[in-house]
């Protein structure tokens, strides 16, 4: 398997073969970082971070999942991040609008995109209210599509804890855009009759 | 229909939705929540709100990274034989200091030491050579110790010389007080300076003694410093010729793959 043989390779000290790594989790790794810690410096570096620990400690890896493995390096250092700087992720409008958008997908109408960024907007201020691990927990599952298992190895925590973390994370961003209901785009707002 | 449910059991029921959306749930606990469900009319719009978030999630668009988060440039390659290098350099400065050392010492004591020793025996150097006259002089100056002493010193410098066969030190220290050699006997120069107490034997052979100690060293000290020196020169040219590759081939990528 080529994945196996980069591994291989960069055990030795190939930092070539690591970067070709890089280049195909980059994507997952950045958007973990960037929903967790909320603005586009903080990800950046801890993306970047994130993939030199990774490099320098590649004599640990001891086969498995390596996205899984990234991913625990990934969480930590955005938990290292959150707690040395105390830091919330930023819930400023100015800094939201001014992180970089995804590239306009050609066959989608400009309503379409408008409103897709404004709820990609809405949901990271939601993210931003949740403590660091149900954030995590809700990123990695919804986000990231990972089992309660692999959610439980990436955490260093139990499948019971997982599950009570999702599901208390969840039902507090539920209730968040609930409401918010008047803010999010027609298309998008929660409709649930008789509630409030 | 509302059915009236404890607060409890909402409750209960409220935490196992979200693991419910996801399968997780064991086949009692889905029973109960599906029971429930069927009967209150709340948890039924909680659970469809908590379907539209996790769905809203789970269509949130990519971010895409704004730079390229590759590590080649932050890093320094490992270059070839790091471990051995180390090793190298540290083995060629032990031997080169063992050497110091050994060096130090041996000419520390050719030109500190040793000489301390003729400046009690001046004198019978020169006595040996023939001049008794000069040993006259010297009774009036040195104390009976130390002419004792001066005279085991004196058959221990003096036999080389006027010995014509090379007598080996350590024959020396066996024969040291009674010497058959032709050099002026105690008794001789006793004779010619005022009375000398008996030598004290431990006094006199421990003075002796060290300089022959030495001189037994000697053969076993300089092959020591040659091999030391022989050792220094092999591990210091592996050291710069291991440095030198080092220098010259940059670490190879192992991985033949894309660019």
């Amino acid at each position: 398997m080529e994945e196996e043989a980069l591994i291989a390779a960069a055990r030795q000290g190939d930092t070539q073969a690591f970067d070709q790594l890089v280049r195909l989790y980059q994507s997952a790794i950045y958007n973990v970082a960037y929903r967790i810690l909320g603005d586009e410096e903080a990800a950046s570096d801890a993306t970047q971070d994130a993939f030199l620990s990774a490099y320098k400690a590649i004599g640990k890896f001891r086969g498995g999942s390596f996205k899984g493995w990234l991913l625990r390096i990934v969480t930590n250092t955005c938990y290292d991040q959150l707690r040395r700087k105390k830091r919330q992720p930023t819930t400023s409008l100015e800094a939201v609008y001014l992180d970089s958008a995804p590239p306009w997908p050609e066959n989608e109408e400009p309503e379409e995109y408008a409103l897709r960024q404004e709820l990609g907007r809405v949901i990271q201020r939601g993210l931003a209210t949740l403590p660091p691990e149900q954030r995590i927990a809700l990123v990695l599952s919804d986000i990231q599509g990972l089992s309660y298992q692999e959610i439980a190895e990436v955490m260093g925590t139990r499948v019971g804890t997982v599950k009570s973390r999702l599901s208390r994370g969840r039902a507090s961003l539920r209730d968040y855009l609930l409401a918010q209901g008047e803010l999010l785009p027609p298309r998008y707002r929660l409709k649930v009759e008789g509630r409030t | 229909m509302f059915k009236r449910f404890k607060r409890s059991e909402h409750e209960g029921v409220e935490e196992l939705l979200s693991a419910y959306i996801d399968g997780e749930l064991s086949i009692e606990e889905a029973t109960l929540v599906e029971k429930h469900l069927r009967e209150c009319w709340a948890c039924t719009k909680d659970l469809e709100a908590l379907r539209q978030t996790v769905n809203l999630v789970r269509q949130l668009p990519a971010v895409s990274p704004p730079r390229s988060f590759t590590i080649s440039h932050l890093v320094v390659p490992e270059r070839p034989w790091a471990w051995g290098y180390v090793y190298l350099k540290g083995a060629t400065a032990l031997a080169a200091l063992l050497l110091i050392v050994l060096l130090a010492g041996d000419l520390g004591f050719q030109y500190l030491w040793a000489p301390r020793m003729e400046i009690f025996e001046p004198m019978a150097l020169e006595a040996t050579v023939g001049a008794p006259e000069a040993e006259m002089e010297v009774p009036g100056e040195t104390p009976p110790a130390r002419e004792a002493l001066d005279m085991e010193a004196q058959k221990v410098e003096e036999t080389p010389a006027p010995l014509a066969e090379a007598t080996p030190p350590a024959e020396r220290l066996g024969a040291a007080l009674p010497s058959p050699e032709p050099t002026p006997t105690p008794e001789m120069v006793s004779a010619a300076e005022s009375p000398l107490p008996s030598p004290a034997p431990e006094e006199v052979t421990y003075a002796g003694e060290r300089p022959e100690r030495f001189s037994a060293f000697l053969p076993t000290l300089r092959l020591l410093e040659g091999a030391l020196f022989g050792a220094f020169l092999i591990l210091g040219g592996a050291t710069a010729l291991v440095a030198w590759r080092r220098m010259v081939s940059p670490r190879p990528g192992k991985y033949r793959g894309r660019q």
